[in-house]
């Protein structure tokens, strides 16, 4: 093996054949020293190339397969409802982890007391709080058991409790604009944003399937203009 | 059956969503932008599981999909600079943290077909014939990528002559 070829070799980051490169370098210093540059190139390479991994990425994966998956059932289910299909066309947006998603989960998670509240909130509040978002509510959206301004970062939101069949759901008007349906997930919350009257719509449930129901029961009685 | 598949998906998952985000990351420079690939990565091979037993040839596959999905996002946006937190490389001492950012600085400036190579060998342990058959070229183009990378590379960090090539005695 001659310099060239040494060099070469060390530069592709090939193998070569077992003692084959040392043997080289062995009597011939330049190379010598050329070979460990290139050593500690490359092992400054790896340790650059290995940029830190987003902790939530895996889950953010899995999370939006169980949701495709399960919309697909959700489909064939409601095939011959025309509300139904317009719930679906809406859920098949692009799952997205989100600024706004992320504001709406960090506010729930960080407010439990709330929970706990057992107002039973008028019809014509919510009513307003929808009008304030440039939404028409035309129906009841069940059991409300709490509305309120919450200040949050980037503004104040209305935030509505609900008492739905698969539990307690956060539908709550955000002031914040966002181009698209986001999503967030963490200690057991699942979040969604979406653009909706003046501002976005954030969800806040337990699980993927109560945000869903949540999402469907808002299309069908909120009118956004 | 559904559960295997399941389970074997999110193994998978497991396995390949770290390097596939880094070498997302490296073509778009761009962390929002990189999770998205890797995730719409995932969302193909979910799709196309049947086809995805083989471990080698599905972490090929799902290189080429990224890589697919990426060209077709760079018709629409370009890519951020580095986020200046991807330079937090809390594990390494300060001698080594200087180096990976002086590095990632470096790498962002290569041109993307030596990048490419060059993270594929890399983080991947990709052979030259592997890299050409993921970036559709010939081993003899991926072998001189390689080189130049590397050549280029030590000019960036070090620009003195000493870096540069020299004619072989």
């Amino acid at each position: 093996m001659n310099c060239v070829d040494f060099r070469r070799k060390r530069l592709t980051g090939l193998r070569a054949e077992p003692g084959e490169l040392s043997a080289h370098a062995e009597g011939c210093p330049d190379c010598a020293r050329f070979s460990r540059e290139i050593e500690t190139l490359d092992r400054t390479i790896d340790e650059a190339a290995r940029v830190p991994v987003p902790a939530e990425l895996v889950d953010r994966i899995l999370l939006d397969q169980r949701l495709r998956t399960r919309r697909r059932f959700l489909g064939v289910a409601v095939a011959a409802s025309a509300a139904g299909v317009a719930a679906v066309g809406g859920l098949a947006a692009w799952w997205r982890t989100g600024q706004v998603a992320e504001i709406a989960l960090n506010h729930v998670t960080g407010e439990p007391g709330e929970l706990t509240r057992s107002d039973n909130i008028a019809l014509g509040r919510l009513v307003q709080a929808f009008a304030d978002w440039d939404g028409r509510l035309k129906g009841p959206l069940g059991e409300v058991s709490f509305l309120g301004k919450c200040p949050v970062r980037g503004g104040i939101t209305r935030h509505m409790i609900l008492r739905t069949a698969q539990g307690t759901a956060h539908v709550i008007l955000m002031p914040h604009s966002v181009r698209g349906r986001e999503s967030a997930l963490r200690d057991g919350q699942v979040a969604v944003a979406m653009p909706a009257g003046s501002g976005s719509l954030a969800i806040v449930a337990g699980d993927e399937a109560a945000v869903a129901g949540v999402e469907r029961l808002i299309a069908q009685q909120v009118q956004w203009s | 059956m559904f559960g295997s598949k399941q389970a074997s998906f999110e193994a998978m998952v497991r396995a390949f969503s770290p390097d596939l985000y880094r070498f997302a990351f490296w073509l778009c420079r761009d962390r929002s932008t990189a999770e998205d690939l890797v995730q719409e990565t995932f969302r193909r091979a979910w799709q196309h599981w049947p086809s995805l037993r083989d471990e080698r040839a599905a972490r090929a596959w799902l290189l080429t999909v990224l890589r697919r999905e990426h060209a077709r996002l760079y018709a629409r946006a370009q890519p951020e600079l580095i986020d200046p937190e991807d330079a937090d490389v809390v594990s390494l001492s300060l001698e080594q943290v200087s180096s990976a950012v002086e590095m990632r600085d470096a790498l962002g400036k290569l041109p993307q077909g030596y990048r490419e190579a060059l993270l594929l060998q890399v983080l991947f342990g990709f052979d030259a014939g592997e890299i050409a058959r993921t970036v559709s070229s010939t081993e003899g183009a991926v072998l001189t990528r390689l080189s130049r990378a590397r050549q280029a590379l030590r000019r960036l960090l070090d620009p003195s002559p000493s870096a540069k090539p020299k004619v072989m005695p």
